[in-house]
């Protein structure tokens, strides 16, 4: 009888923790290297309904299952490449192929697509604290930033030295100041999102061999607006309706209780 | 509970912030040696919905954003013609006036070059808008050069013949110029306001080798206002995105709070 609430209840914190899901995909629309998260709900535990007699509890008769309880069960990160947008900032990075930055953390390597790096107080490229980013080469010094960067990543610098005076010669010397690492993974579904926008990952990650990297670009997040608003409406009003019938749950419970059994 | 609420509230206030930014670049349009600044997002912590804080689950959602930094490119940008030959600009990336506050003592750097000839002690130098001192190659103010009336009446005269000037040749190197520093990381430079940079500590500015300086020119502001303009549209939309859902989160409070009429 009252199992209905119940049901009711938990379709409406399904709701709700589906909507906190939504809401973050919702703010961090200018989040760049954001991959939107998806929840998705199952049934809880499947019952078994049987008919037995009042009295006499042998020769049950199996009528149907039952699922009493709708529960959140997985986020799903999906992992769509986003758009790009060309920045005039000298430290943002944006892969046009499959694939994720390193970052060193304290805890592990992390991985990322987000690229608007910044250098850190050493003059190491670095991800906003989290770490610095890992280059082919161990972490990328960053001793001038008149650099440029190619497609592949590599990040070379161009010194003009000497020419002073006539007689002195000038110089031109490319240096290379290190090549991004990119590195790839083969299943997708065992990467865990971490804070800030990193992921780790148990296995080995595999090394891109050539990378196409953007230079003075970021990828924006794959937040699609259109979706978004409408799993929220969606979502809002499923939660309304379980409320609605609730409601209506509670008005017969009341009926059942003060009515029915009025002398 | 209504994580979502807040979510959406704080999404909403990085907007506001990320909007005082491109409102700052905006006003700044016709600010000579201005720099934008950008505003950077990035993803807040991560919970699990239904689980304990330690514990490793499939089952996630993100608390909001947060403005990470803002960050500013020292490029060069467009140049306009001024008739003041006093007026510099620094045709190199990440290059700098380094100038220097007269009463203080304290030293920071400009991309701005629209100089004066100001009076300090007995002399006259080269003077910031705010009355800061142009330091030369070595790091001394430099002198503004006063023209000479006798030479300038004698140069009217019908038979002037210009002196044969052998002193340019000698001590070139050495004589007294505007010049320009660059860092080995500009980008840690920090804003101090009237378009002036400070260096963190330890941070020691490099003398700019014959550096490409524009004289009777200003460097405009670098802000873009096509680009400004698409993000402050986009930043607006994604203010009332937010805003919208802190309206259904409310909804739903107001649904929950009438289950019993």
């Amino acid at each position: 009888m009252y199992q209905g609430f119940y049901n009711l209840t938990s379709g409406m914190l399904t709701q709700s923790r589906n909507l906190n899901v939504i809401s973050n995909n919702m703010v961090n629309i200018q989040t760049p290297g954001y991959k939107r998260d998806k929840m998705v709900s199952t049934t809880f535990q499947e019952e078994m309904l049987y008919r037995t007699g009042k009295r006499y509890k042998e020769g049950a008769e199996p009528l149907a299952t039952t699922s009493k309880i709708r529960a959140a069960d997985q986020t799903y990160v999906n992992y769509e490449q986003g758009s790009f947008e060309t920045t005039d900032g000298i430290f943002d990075f944006a892969l046009a192929s499959p694939g994720f930055f390193c970052v060193d953390t304290p805890m592990g390597t992390r991985y990322t697509r987000n690229g608007s790096f910044m250098v850190d107080d050493e003059g190491y490229l670095a991800l906003n604290g989290l770490g610095r980013v890992q280059g082919t080469d161990g972490p990328i010094q960053i001793d001038n930033e008149n650099f440029t960067v190619d497609s592949s990543g590599h990040i070379k610098v161009t010194e003009v030295s000497g020419g002073g005076s006539e007689d002195e010669e000038t110089t031109v010397e490319t240096r290379d100041l290190g090549t991004l690492r990119v590195v790839d993974f083969e299943d997708y579904e065992q990467l865990h999102k971490e804070d800030y926008g990193v992921f780790s990952y148990a296995g080995e990650a595999q090394d891109v061999e050539s990378p196409s990297v953007l230079w003075k670009a970021v990828e924006k997040s794959n937040v699609d607006m259109v979706e978004e608003m409408v799993s929220m409406m969606s979502s809002q009003r499923a939660l309304q309706s379980a409320a609605q019938v609730l409601k209506m749950y509670d008005q017969i419970l009341s009926k059942a209780s003060t009515d029915v059994g009025r002398l | 509970m209504y994580q979502s609420f807040y979510t959406g509230a704080l999404g909403a206030g990085s907007c506001m912030a990320k909007m005082s930014v491109i409102a700052n670049n905006l006003a700044n349009i016709n600010n000579d040696g201005y720099k934008p600044k950008t505003a950077v997002f990035s993803d807040l912590l991560n919970y699990n919905l239904n689980d304990s804080e330690e514990a490793v689950t499939n089952l996630m959602a993100g608390n909001g954003v947060r403005l990470q930094r803002t960050y500013t490119s020292y490029d060069v940008g467009a140049m306009t013609q001024t008739n003041s030959p006093l007026d510099y600009a620094i045709a190199e990336d990440n290059a700098f006036f380094m100038v220097q506050d007269p009463a203080t003592g304290e030293i920071t750097y400009t991309r701005s070059g629209s100089f004066h000839r100001g009076q300090w002690e007995d002399n006259y130098y080269l003077t910031t808008d705010n009355g800061k001192l142009v330091l030369d190659q070595n790091g001394e103010p430099l002198e503004a050069e006063v023209p000479d009336i006798e030479k300038l009446q004698a140069m009217l005269e019908e038979d002037y013949e210009p002196e044969e000037d052998d002193e340019d040749d000698e001590d070139d190197e050495d004589k007294p110029r505007i010049s320009v520093y660059t860092f080995s990381n500009p980008s840690h430079l920090t804003s101090v306001g009237n378009n002036e940079y400070a260096a963190p500590e330890g941070m020691e500015p490099v003398l700019v080798e014959r550096a490409k300086i524009v004289s009777s020119a200003l460097e405009r502001s670098g802000t873009d206002l096509s680009k400004e303009m698409v993000r402050m549209i986009e930043c607006q939309r994604a203010y009332s995105y937010a805003l919208k859902m802190v309206t259904t989160s409310d909804e739903i409070e107001t649904t929950i709070n009438s289950l019993r009429g």
